[in-house]
Parts: C-alpha cells; structure tokens; sequence
C-alpha cells in the first residue's frame, strides 16, 4: 500500500484523471469538470468522467456548520425573550441555502436542527422542521420571509434594526478566522444578510489562537464553527450545548456557553439511555428547546463527493471510521492498463516549436552575417 | 585573507544570536506555549491538565527568556530561549515538537531540494547567459527587440501561472513528464524534469535581461574597441573578452545564494510534492513547531553569512585588484 501525500488541489485532480490517484474528493475549481445538475436538482457526473468510468458517490456528512451567539454576551446572549427573538430574526435573516448554492456549489443541505440526517433521532420532512425559522409549504422546506424577521427583530425591541440605546443601527462583532482573499466574498456574505435587517455587521478578522483565546475568556460575540461526530449517536451533537461543558466556566466544548435547565435535565436523561421510543421522544424535545432558545443559527451540513475509478471497489462513505482500508478492492491489472492507455506522451508541439525557432533564427543569423560582412 | 575569515565568522556570532533572539520573540509574539500544546494535542477535549503536561514534557513550562525565581546564571540558563536556542550554535537541532530528530529530517530532505535548486541554477545560468549573450549578439535588430519584449512579458507573468500552466501543459495534455511527486536515485529524474525546466523559464525573464545589461556596459568599453580594431569578429569579441570580463559580477552573484540552495523552495516543493526543506519549514509553521522553525531559520541564516564570506572570497579570486584584510 503506498500513500502519497500531494499537497495542492490542482496537481492532485490532474493526477487522479490521469489515473495515478484511485480516488478524489472535487475542489470548487474541478466542480463544473466533473459534476452537472439535472433539471430535478440531482448531481450526475459530466460526460467526461463517465467515458473515463469514473464513478461518483454522495453523502451528507455527520457534521454541523453553525453561526454561535456567545450567550454571555450581552446583546446577543441570555435567556430574556429579547435576545431570543433577536437570534431568532438572525436566523431567519442568514439564507444559509443561497451560501450553500453560492459558496460550496449545492453541497449541502440547511439544517433543522442539531442532527444530521441519519443519526438516531433526526426527523424528516414536516416533523423535522424548525418552525422559528422555516414553514412546510407545498412539502417542501421554506425559509420564512424577511418580514417574518422583521417581526421578530420589533419584539426584540429593534425595529429596523435601531438599537434604542443609540438610536443608531445595532452594531454586531463576527470573529472570523477566515482573512485571506478567499474568505472575504463570505465576510462581504453574511454583512448582506445582517444588512437585511438593518443590522451593522463588523467583521473583525482573527488568527486562530487569538480566536480561540476569544472563545476561552468568552469575549467574542458571533463566531462560525462546526462539529463532525466522533460517533453515531445524538449525544455526541447534543454534549456541544451541555451547561457543564460551558467553554468560559468549565472549558468544555460548548463554544457558545449555553446553560438552560430543561435542556441539562433533558441531555442528562437521554445521554446514557439505549435508543427506544422514549429515548426518541426526549430528544425531539431537545431539539425543539434548541431550535427555540436559538443558541446556535443552523448553518449547513455539508454533503461530500467522492470520485472513484472504476478498478477501485467496495467503499462506503463513512467520517467517523479510519480503519475501512481493509475492505477496499483495487484491481491493480485494470488499473495499470488505464493508466497506460491514458498516458501517451504527445511530441509533436515539441517538435514545431523547435522549429520554429529554428525558423526564425534563420533571418537572424542571416542579418548578422550581411552585417559583419558592411563592418569588415 | 585567514585574518579576514576569521573575523568574518567571529562577526557571525552576534548576527546569529540576533536572529535567533528574534525569531524567538517573533515566534511566541504569535504563539504561545499554551497554544503550541493546543495544537500539538488535537482540536477536540484538550483539558488544561494535557496542556500542562505536554508544556512540562516538552520543556515550555519555563519562563521565555528571563527566569526571576532561579539563582545566578540559572535565571538566564532555565528558560525556553537558552534551553531551546544555545544547542543550535552546535548544530544539535533536537527534536521536534512531534519528536522527530530535526538533524536527521534536515540530512534527509536537503537532497531533494538540491537535487531541484542545483540543476535549476546551472541550467537557468547557461540558458540566460547565452539568451543575453544572443540578445547582444543580434543589437539592433527584431531578434534583439523582441527578446526584450518576451523577457518582459515573462517577467510579468507570476511564477504560480507558470507552475500550474506547466503542470498543465507539459504533464497532462502532452504527458512527456509526470505532473509531480518523487523518488530516490535516479527514477526521481523524471520528477525532476518539469520543476527544473519551469524554474528555468520563469527565470528568463529577468536574468536574461540583467546579464544583457552586463554585457551592454561591457560592450562599450575600450578595451572592446581596441580587440575590434585588432580585427577579431563580433562573436570573438563577445565570447573571448566580454564574457570573460562580465563574468566578475555574475559569478559572485552565484556564489551568494549557492549554500541557500539547501533551503529549498517553498512553492516548488509544495506544488510537485518533492520531500524537501522547503516544505519541511511551511509545514513547521502550520504546525507551529517551534523546534524546527528555529532550526530552520538558524540554518537559512549560518548558509546566508557563508554565502556572503564565500563572495568575497570569490571577488579576491576573480579581481586580482581586491585585497582581504
């Protein structure tokens, strides 16, 4: 077995549709390349892939993307009903699909909540909805309107987005680790969707060990992070919004410091249990206590592609797991018979453009003999 | 000229110890002990109590450069700064932060560097002296006008373009060379091709155009004028007498970067996954360990003033009008 470590996206997609990688994820650059939508919205491989018999597999990940509201803050923080209904038009007013479309071409989906589809305890279709920030239209998902938003950010106590104190916008800080050229198109992002509720956004760009220093001593007000389960199994989301994992208090991973009663009492309940109709029960009502105290704006769970050759077989998607080698299968003869066949070397430019240099040194040459001849 | 070397790498001393103070400051500036055993721990569930162990394990639970609490000479000696930095001044580099042997890892990964900076150099000399030396050659006429032009147009053009448009290129759609990786021995040849002949080129640009200006100034001295009137041809003059002379500058200019050679590129390396130290140091700095950082730019500094002493040197030899003392 021989592992090769390529640093950068462009070599290693090159190498792979040359057949020296057996599989590959798709960077944004290769996206158009290998993968087209059909008119339903499904993801097929272009024509391309498909004479190469490359092979592709979709899954949506055991992992949660979120924007946090540090709940010691302040503003955005608490438990009172005025910074619930201002998270809660934050959430609304965040159209994580329009990111999902425009940053991470359609790969993901917007969550309803802390649970990625396929873990025990995730609900589909109307009775997984988050009814704070969507509503089931024609059985489909629907982010609710910005008037909605609006709404919610009046009984906040900040129509169009004044902030009463300074009868000016409300201004909000997001730390974001994110501060090269490629993170500003997000940053310029979420402004707009701040801006729709007339809320002054500030990014302050943060290296990483500042940012976590931030969210040790607890001074950071909005921040995105995620979370990819370390195992099947609810609690291991639900542990991340825990009281006793507060980050400032405790320095657990409850990055935004959550405490409330009924959630500790409900995760305490459920965390040990064995999975069973009762089980099932406290963790929708988990779920709705998260959606409604709004700790967290849901943002994505991102879905993987995968390419494969076709020499190379049995494989499952699976994030948690690192010891799937075992049960892979690669028929090496097809392989190096690809390889070879794919991998002619063309010489002909080579030849042209040695001769056209040639070509033109001619006149050159030519032009300095008539000369050194006048000069003699 | 003994004299003079002597004093050259006694002056070495407090430049080292300058970069490596530094260094240090810059480095824990940016990062702490704390965030190093952050990073070096794993993302998820690090208990200050990990923390603390990994900083005792590893030797950063001292004070960074000044320890109040020790007696005499220990207050300097039993802190991060001297347990860390005085062993590189006897090229003992340690281990790094993940425990590998920093001198072994250097021994190793110097070879692909070189075996990419080495050829890039020679073969990059040869082709811009003989692309300035054609430009010359043909003065005034469409040749010279448009090599210009091409030097400024690969001037201009970022060194990544090249790299990627020459992996595209040269390694897909021809397929003469693989697109990147490596190997031992003589099957890294192949490997070798491609990051070599897109240093080269990338390199026309401005060498071509720099030993063109050499060459010009020559050109127009007497003593030229003087081997013209004794009848020798243009091509005698150029290759004889102003080569010859020209060479002063070039070879010194060579001479300065031939121990950083060793060093290795950063983005060659990173782009055709060759196992070198220049990858070895951004890896390092991503990594935030410390240990080979330091190292690192210990090194890049010692082969920096052997460069510059091996200048000089080197103009003593090639211009028998300068004296060491």
């Amino acid at each position: 077995m021989v592992y090769v470590l390529e640093k950068e996206n462009i070599p290693y997609w090159n190498k792979f549709l040359q057949g020296y990688f057996d599989a590959s994820g798709i960077s944004s650059n290769s996206f158009d390349q290998a993968i087209q939508f059909t008119g339903t919205g499904g993801a097929q491989l272009t024509d391309a892939m498909k004479q190469q018999g490359i092979q592709l597999q979709t899954a949506v990940t055991p992992t949660i993307y979120y924007m946090g509201f540090n709940m010691l803050d302040t503003v955005v923080g608490g438990d009172s009903e005025r910074a619930r209904k201002l998270r809660q038009a934050i959430s609304i007013a965040l159209d994580f699909e329009e990111y999902i479309a425009i940053f991470m071409n359609g790969r993901g989906i917007a969550p309803q909540g802390m649970l990625p589809p396929g873990m025990y305890g995730h609900q589909e279709e109307e009775a997984g909805i988050n009814p704070y920030v969507y509503d089931w239209i024609n059985g489909k998902y629907q982010r609710k309107s910005i008037a909605e938003a609006e709404k919610m950010m009046v009984k906040a106590g900040y129509a169009n987005g004044v902030d009463p104190a300074t009868g000016e916008a409300l201004v909000l800080y997001f730390d974001s680790t994110s501060v090269g050229a490629d993170g500003r198109p997000q940053m310029n992002w979420y402004r707009k969707q701040f801006e729709k509720l007339g809320i002054k956004l500030i990014v302050r760009p943060t290296d990483y060990n500042r940012f976590q220093d931030k969210m040790r001593n607890g001074s950071i007000q909005l921040f995105v992070l995620g979370w990819n389960a370390d195992y099947p199994d609810p609690e291991n989301f639900f542990f991340l919004l825990y009281g006793p994992n507060g980050k400032v208090k405790h320095g657990g991973e409850n990055a935004v410091n959550y405490n409330s009663a009924e959630f500790n009492q409900l995760f305490e309940q459920m965390r040990n249990m064995d999975d069973s109709e009762q089980r099932f029960q406290i963790i929708q009502q988990i779920q709705e206590t998260i959606r409604k105290d709004a700790p967290w704006a849901f943002a994505f769970h991102p879905k993987s592609f995968s390419l494969y050759h076709s020499w190379y077989k049995n494989l499952k998607p699976n994030l948690m797991a690192n010891n799937t080698l075992k049960y892979k299968k690669v028929d090496v003869k097809k392989r190096a018979e690809k390889r070879e066949q794919w991998n002619h070397a063309v010489f002909w430019p080579l030849i042209l453009a040695f001769c056209v240099f040639v070509l033109l040194l001619i006149p050159a040459i030519n032009a300095f003999k008539r000369r050194a001849k006048e000069t003699a | 000229m003994i004299n003079y070397i002597f004093r050259r790498v006694l002056y070495a001393f407090p430049l080292l110890m300058g970069v490596n103070i530094l260094t240090f400051v810059l480095f824990f500036v940016v990062n702490n002990p704390d965030d190093m055993a952050r990073m070096q721990l794993g993302q998820k569930h690090v208990t200050e109590e990990a923390i603390q162990n990994w900083k005792h394990q590893h030797g950063y639970d001292l004070p960074l450069l000044w320890n109040q609490q020790a007696n005499a000479t220990e207050k300097v000696t039993k802190t991060i700064f001297y347990q860390k930095s005085m062993g590189l001044f006897l090229f003992d580099f340690g281990l790094s932060e993940s425990g590998r042997n920093i001198g072994a890892d250097i021994k190793q990964r110097m070879w692909p560097s070189l075996s990419i900076a080495l050829p890039s150099l020679v073969v990059g000399l040869l082709v811009n002296i003989s692309v300035a030396l054609m430009m010359v050659l043909f003065r005034n006429t469409y040749l010279e006008f448009s090599s210009i032009v091409m030097c400024v147009v690969l001037m201009s053009i970022s060194s990544l373009f090249y790299i990627i448009g020459g992996q595209f290129f040269i390694g897909k759609l021809l397929k003469l060379v693989p697109i990147s990786g490596y190997d031992t021995g003589f099957s890294a040849i192949k490997f070798l091709i491609l990051p070599v002949v897109i240093s080269v080129v990338s390199g026309i640009g401005s060498g071509a155009r720099w030993y063109r200006t050499l060459f010009l100034e020559e050109v127009e001295k007497d003593y030229v004028r003087t081997a013209r009137a004794k009848g020798l041809t243009e091509t005698q003059v150029l290759f004889k007498h102003v080569l010859k002379n020209a060479m002063i500058p070039i070879l010194t200019g060579v001479v300065v970067v031939l121990p950083l050679l060793f060093m290795g590129s950063l983005i060659m390396e990173s782009f055709f996954s060759i196992p070198g130290l220049g990858s070895y140091t951004i890896d390092a700095i991503n990594r935030q360990d410390f240990a080979i950082v330091r190292s690192m730019v210990f090194l890049g500094s010692v082969l920096y003033i052997i460069g510059l002493i091996l200048t000089d040197i080197s103009y003593s030899f090639v211009d028998p009008r300068v004296r060491l003392s």
